[in-house]
């Protein structure tokens, strides 16, 4: 559920299996190697991809920059991805540069290369410099948010996070399966939060309305889904007039 | 009775002019000195100073002529041109030129300090002209004067001249209160000159009213007196010509006719004095006129002069453009032929070297290939014998000379791409860190292999501007070297080496071997990329990429090596 989905665009078996299986180690879930632009359309159009690493010369031809080409054409397929070549040649890089590829990796390449390569796209493409490859501030956006935890990426939905609790500078993400702990504002946090209609009950928790279990009045609690039971404080009761209890 | 009338007019008219001038010459004293003061004041302009010397020898041609110079000056103060005006004025009436006289006076403004003089000049030049009512209107403004003696202003001819005046205007009363007043004042004084007039115009006053009795003592008087003076030809033609009117109207002929030729010579005499001026007038004009027509043909010249000038100066400034042109062509030429001539020396100078490098890394390359080639024959008999221990030995071997070997492709490549200009490069601000560890990534198995402690202290957030790709080469091609040069137990060190204002410094320390200071100088030395000489090897090459490319990134490259100490390689890197 927290992996970030990766297409990779390549002709040469041996490197696709390669890339495949460093980024799957990597907790990445290689969504396929598409080995033409129509299947790698036909990846995009059906499968969830998040990112993709484009080789630039497929048979031969610079399909690659094709398909950077066509991706960036609709904003709505626009995504972040990775230039993969095999030439340090600068005209075919000139060329591939027209597209704004928002990162490239050489071969031969080894696995912290493409980590690194990968990471810095999100960052460039979200327009969230010096975030996951250097910290724990998160890349955060409508609908999730990529979190560095420990060597591994992970792509969390806001709708899956069960609650958020505040610590300092840094936010405690409560999911089903892991929790994160993320250096970033309540401040800055909040306005994602409030699209997915989170609520406040407490001045550090902001909880998801629909991991809510049972509210207890008396006790001032809340439990939420997985069992997790926070505090109602008086002071953020409000939202209760929004429900009907039974 | 009619001529005698015209010519006792006549008489008395033209005596008074002459007593006049008398009076100058004998009694401006005071004037004359005020003179020789402003003209000692205004030594600087000379024409004016001669002008006063002259006007006070009396000697009008020059006095003119000085004044005329001074006032064509130009510039003139206005004190000076004021007293040109009175010193011409009064010359031009001296020589009986009223109209120029009366001219020059009228220049002269009110305030001037010789005014009332010009007054007296005025009226004169009035009795002279027969405008009596005038002339007595000029006296009339004199008389209530005070102060003649201060103007050498001699009352006795205002008072006479009134009297003329009013003989003229046949107010015979008047006229002989006057006429006597002024008479006996003179006889007084001894003036003989005024005397003569005065007896001359008395006489006349008489004879107008047929009283030619008490008329022609007076005319006698004035004859016998005139006689005595010299150089009056005025006086001595009048008195002359009067004493002739006296004779014919007594009907003695032969003594009027002896009169009227002494009169005749006077006046011939007069005339003479007349003619010169006139005819230095006409002299004058003429030199005006060829003067001008000299300016004119000047002004013609002077066109046709500028015009050449012109051209010449049109051809000077052609001819030095075509001059300096050829010369920048030629000067560009010679700059063109010695960079060719530089190009050339570096294009063979690199194709020796590519040469070389062909020679060495194809020699390299080969040695590869035989150890490889020496690997494999022993892992197949180790794998013939399942000697699994022998082969995994041996397998790690095939793979170090395979790095090796590929390392070394990549530097040619590399190269290569630098020398044609065709290398990818984009500056950009990039996380060293990252770089590092990255780059590092590939030797950690071969560092733990011989057992080298590896180190890299670089804070996370150091960030550079420069091109990934190259930085990579360059750590990979230090790393590289570090690690071969490295004993088993050594240690490798990247540390931030402090910062300058715009620089990080990045050092890669090892505790290899170490080079020697003449293996340093060759391998840094710029025109030699390979190392040449007993130890052929492609060993120069790395460092020269990481040089290059150092400099490519606008940062510094700097070695330090001990032998036996280990080597440390600093770059200096812009900061992002």
């Amino acid at each position: 559920m927290n992996r970030v989905n990766i297409l990779i665009f390549e002709d040469s078996l041996e490197d696709g299996k390669r890339l495949s299986e460093v980024l799957s180690a990597n907790h990445y879930n290689v969504t396929g190697i598409a080995e033409t632009f129509e299947q790698a359309l036909h990846y995009i159009y059906n499968n969830p991809v998040d990112i993709l690493i484009i080789d630039i010369f497929i048979d031969s031809q610079p399909e690659g920059i094709n398909l950077a080409q066509t991706l960036n054409a609709n904003p709505k397929t626009a995504k972040p991805f990775v230039f993969l070549t095999n030439s340090s040649d600068r005209q075919v890089f000139e060329r591939a540069k027209l597209t704004k590829p928002f990162s490239y990796l050489l071969k031969p390449f080894n696995e912290l290369e493409i980590l690194y390569a990968v990471e810095v796209a999100i960052e460039k493409f979200y327009e969230q410099a010096d975030t996951i490859t250097t910290s724990t501030i998160p890349v955060v956006t409508n609908d999730f948010i990529f979190i560095k935890k420990g060597k591994n990426l992970k792509k969390v939905w806001i709708k899956d996070i069960i609650y958020v609790e505040v610590e300092e500078r840094y936010c405690n993400v409560i999911t089903d399966s892991e929790n994160y702990l993320i250096q970033i504002s309540l401040a800055k946090f909040l306005p994602f939060l409030e699209l997915h209609e989170f609520i406040r009950t407490h001045r550090n928790y902001m909880v998801n309305p629909t991991k809510i279990i049972e509210i207890t009045l008396s006790e001032n609690t809340i439990l939420l889904h997985g069992d997790h039971v926070i505090t109602l404080s008086n002071k953020y009761k409000d939202f209760l007039s929004n429900y009907k209890i039974f | 009775m009619f001529p005698e009338y015209s010519i006792g007019n006549l008489t008395s008219k033209f005596l008074m002019c002459l007593m006049f001038t008398f009076y100058m010459v004998k009694s401006q004293s005071i004037v004359n000195n005020h003179i020789r003061e402003k003209s000692n004041q205004y030594a600087a302009s000379q024409n004016f100073h001669k002008a006063c010397l002259f006007f006070l020898n009396k000697s009008d041609d020059s006095t003119i002529v000085y004044t005329g110079r001074q006032l064509d000056e130009f510039k003139s103060p206005t004190e000076i041109t004021n007293y040109c005006h009175y010193f011409r004025g009064v010359s031009f009436k001296q020589k009986r030129m009223f109209e120029e006289a009366k001219n020059e006076f009228n220049k002269i403004p009110d305030h001037f300090i010789f005014k009332p003089k010009i007054l007296v000049y005025f009226g004169d030049i009035a009795v002279e002209q027969e405008n009596y009512a005038k002339a007595l209107s000029f006296y009339v403004k004199l008389k209530d004067h005070n102060h003649f003696e201060k103007f050498d202003i001699d009352e006795t001819k205002i008072l006479h001249n009134i009297g003329v005046c009013y003989l003229h205007m046949n107010d015979y009363k008047n006229a002989e209160m006057y006429l006597v007043k002024s008479m006996s004042l003179q006889e007084a004084k001894k003036d003989t000159l005024a005397m003569i007039s005065s007896y001359m115009d008395i006489a006349g006053m008489y004879y107008e009213q047929y009283l030619d009795n008490l008329a022609v003592p007076y005319y006698k008087r004035a004859y016998t007196l005139s006689k005595k003076v010299g150089g009056n030809y005025f006086i001595k033609k009048n008195a002359a010509l009067n004493m002739a009117v006296v004779e014919e109207n007594k009907k003695n002929y032969s003594k009027a006719l002896k009169y009227r030729k002494e009169s005749e010579a006077w006046t011939d005499s007069l005339n003479n004095q007349s003619r010169v001026w006139s005819l230095a007038q006409l002299e004058k004009q003429i030199a005006m006129k060829s003067k001008q027509s000299e300016v004119n043909m000047l002004k013609t010249q002077n066109k046709l002069e500028a015009l050449e000038k012109d051209r010449m100066l049109y051809i000077t400034i052609l001819l030095s453009v075509l001059l300096f042109g050829g010369i920048y062509f030629y000067a560009q030429k010679l700059k063109t032929n010695r960079i060719i001539l530089i190009q050339k020396k570096k294009l063979d100078e690199s194709n020796t070297a590519k040469d070389v490098l062909f020679s060495i890394v194809s020699h390299d390359l080969r040695s590869y290939i035989n150890s490889l080639k020496s690997v494999y024959s022993k892992m197949r008999v180790s794998a013939d014998g399942s000697d699994l221990v022998r082969l995994k030995d041996e397998i790690r071997t095939g793979s170090f000379i395979a790095d090796s070997t590929h390392n070394l492709l990549n530097n040619l490549l590399n190269w290569a791409l630098i020398q044609t200009d065709q290398l990818y490069f984009n500056q950009e601000d990039i996380n060293i860190n990252h770089i590092i560890e990255q780059v590092v990534y590939n030797y950690k198995s071969l560092m733990v292999e011989k057992n080298i402690f590896f180190e890299n202290t670089i804070t996370g957030h150091l960030k550079v501007k420069a091109d990934q790709e190259s930085f990579k080469i360059i750590l990979r091609n230090i790393l590289d070297n570090a690690i071969k040069y490295t004993d088993c137990g050594g240690k490798i060190l990247i540390y931030e080496n402090g910062l300058s204002d715009n620089y990080y410094l990045i050092s890669i320390e090892d505790s290899g071997k170490g080079m020697s200071e003449q293996l340093q100088n060759e391998l840094l030395e710029d025109s030699k990329i390979i190392m040449t000489g007993k130890n052929k090897s492609s060993r120069g090459l790395g460092l020269y990429l990481c040089r290059s490319l150092v400099q490519k990134n606008h940062g510094i490259f700097k070695l330090e090596s001990k032998i036996n100490s280990g080597t440390k390689i600093t770059i200096s890197l812009l900061k992002a």
